[in-house]
């Protein structure tokens, strides 16, 4: 089957591949022996097939809920599950990360870094080497399978993490800003090959993104935060079908999406700073 | 046009710089030789040039030195061997909880500031003065600052990999050996070069103090004897083997510099 030719309206059903239910929250102590409270009442059902964006101010707790996806942290109230399981430890079959930070291992080649995830499962060499080859040639990296991760450009490396992802064949895929630290116009690129991949694959994928275009383009739905603690303000279904062109971003439809986004952040963003002013004036 | 303009100045730059250091060298054995001739310095202080020449061509023909880098190197290879496995065993160890580490870690500190030449009379006692006792010493010394720098690998790798680890199911057991313990190589190498040139000072001072074989011995027996031509003979074949040593321990340690491939 080639990439192109699987539409989002074939992979999308109805079946719930994750949810997160029962008001899930996340309280912490921070390092002053305070509870912070980084997340509240969250309830979020994601569907088989369905790429969601995640976007919200900075330090919302759009990282701490993906890692919540991912078993990497575990709520304090509420609970997770995917496809059915719940969720109590991370398990790359279930949720795989793409890391916002270049998290390649740098000891060792790229084909071994793709695979890294199955060897530590047990997998045997040849089979490690198999998936990590297949996975490359995903993403269009094959001739970089013996190369270490120095060599190779910011892009290069986060399409390798995300060949790290695929080739655990994960029921979900968390990409946490993947990105962000790419110039704009590699990443509008890249991201729109990767999406291009994720699609044609059918993956279920959440990603948090600080960039509205990016969660426009690449998303079925849009789930907007609000400052911390975060809770689900808004969520903002796109109806154009996946893959979109970059073309997409100068359409009406994608301006008046951005539109109201762009509000409901400012908004968002505005309540913050008022309660800072109040507490300055307060004190 | 940039990029030759570039290049010539750094080549003169290197060329410069040999000048510099080629003269300095001419310099130095220009005063020798003055201090031997117009200088009228006693050859007891400072031999003739070559007399020395012919001492050191002499030693490269004698078993004698040949026996003394033996025992020498060997007490050095030793010790490095004793240090660096417990070094990095007690650094293992520690790394494991932030109680271990933050006790460990002082103590390290301590046993790494402490003149351990205080404990040589000591060692002496215990283990004598054949191999073992500069065996022991040079290893003493030299386990504190791998032990330390082992630590601080274990503790300072990259928390990003360890995420990583835990977000692709690595168990504890592959946790500790492909990443905490792959991502420490360059610092804990670090510390084992530190080490290396450590047990090799201590070696050759504790043979000079007090021992009956060894180049640091074959130095303190002329040098006591007047024959200061044999000492500075015997002071050129040390730093050869040290250079040699030396060059053998950055070849096989990987390099900081580079990436920890």
């Amino acid at each position: 089957m080639s990439l192109n030719d699987r539409s989002i309206e074939m992979s999308l059903n109805d079946r719930s591949i994750l949810k997160a239910n029962d008001d899930l929250s996340v309280t912490y102590t921070s390092s002053s022996g305070k509870p912070v409270n980084a997340l509240a009442g969250i309830n979020l059902n994601i569907k088989d097939g369905e790429f969601v964006t995640i976007i919200g101010p900075s330090g919302c707790g759009k990282s701490t809920l993906l890692q919540c996806f991912g078993g990497l942290l575990s709520p304090t109230i509420g609970e997770i599950s995917v496809d059915n399981k719940p969720l109590v430890a991370a398990d790359p079959k279930l949720a795989a990360f793409v890391f916002q930070e270049y998290t390649l291992l740098p000891w060792k080649n790229i084909v071994d870094n793709v695979s890294i995830g199955l060897h530590w499962a047990g997998e045997s060499k040849e089979d490690c080497l198999k998936k990590g080859l297949e996975m490359l040639e995903l993403v269009g990296l094959s001739e970089v399978a013996k190369s270490y991760p120095r060599e190779l450009s910011g892009g290069m490396q986060q399409r390798v993490a995300v060949a790290r992802a695929m080739s655990m064949d994960p029921s979900i895929l968390l990409m946490d800003e993947p990105f962000g630290a790419l110039d704009e116009q590699t990443r509008r690129h890249l991201g729109w090959e990767v999406c291009r991949i994720l699609t044609a694959r059918g993956r279920t994928v959440v990603m948090v993104t600080h960039s509205l275009d990016e969660a426009i383009i690449w998303a079925d739905r849009i789930i907007v935060l609000s400052e911390c603690p975060g809770r689900i303000i808004n969520e903002t279904h796109v109806p154009t079908p996946r893959p979109r062109p970059l073309a997409f971003i100068g359409t009406p439809a994608f301006a008046e999406i951005r539109a109201e986004l762009f509000r409901l952040l400012e908004t968002s963003s505005e309540n913050v700073q008022e309660r800072v002013a109040d507490s300055v004036v307060g004190s | 046009m940039m990029s030759t303009q570039v290049v010539t100045s750094r080549v003169s730059h290197r060329v410069r710089g040999r000048i510099v250091q080629l003269g300095t060298i001419a310099a130095a054995v220009g005063a020798w030789l003055w201090a031997q001739g117009p200088g009228d310095v006693s050859s007891i202080i400072l031999p003739r040039l070559n007399e020395v020449i012919t001492e050191f061509i002499r030693f490269l023909g004698s078993s004698e030195v040949y026996r003394a880098i033996a025992v020498t190197m060997s007490e050095i290879l030793v010790a490095l061997a004793i240090s660096a496995v417990l070094g990095f065993g007690v650094a293992f160890w520690a790394a494991r909880t932030d109680f271990r580490s933050n006790v460990v870690e002082r103590l390290l500190v301590w046993g790494y500031l402490v003149p351990h030449i205080l404990f040589y009379p000591l060692i002496i006692l215990w283990f004598g003065i054949g191999s073992p006792s500069k065996v022991a010493y040079a290893a003493s010394a030299a386990v504190f600052p791998i032990a330390f720098n082992c630590l601080r690998a274990f503790r300072g790798v990259d928390p990003k990999f360890l995420n990583v680890g835990r977000a692709y199911g690595a168990s504890a057991r592959q946790m500790d050996w492909q990443i905490k313990l792959r991502g420490s190589i360059p610092l804990a190498a670090a510390g084992i070069r530190i080490g290396a040139a450590l047990s090799m000072v201590t070696v050759i001072v504790a043979e000079m103090l007090s021992a009956i074989k060894g180049l640091g011995y074959l130095l303190k027996y002329y040098a006591q004897s007047f024959n200061t031509a044999r000492s500075f003979a015997i002071i050129a074949i040390i730093l050869i083997v040290v250079a040699i040593f030396q060059f053998g321990v950055t070849k096989l340690l990987p390099n900081e510099a580079k990436d920890i491939r």
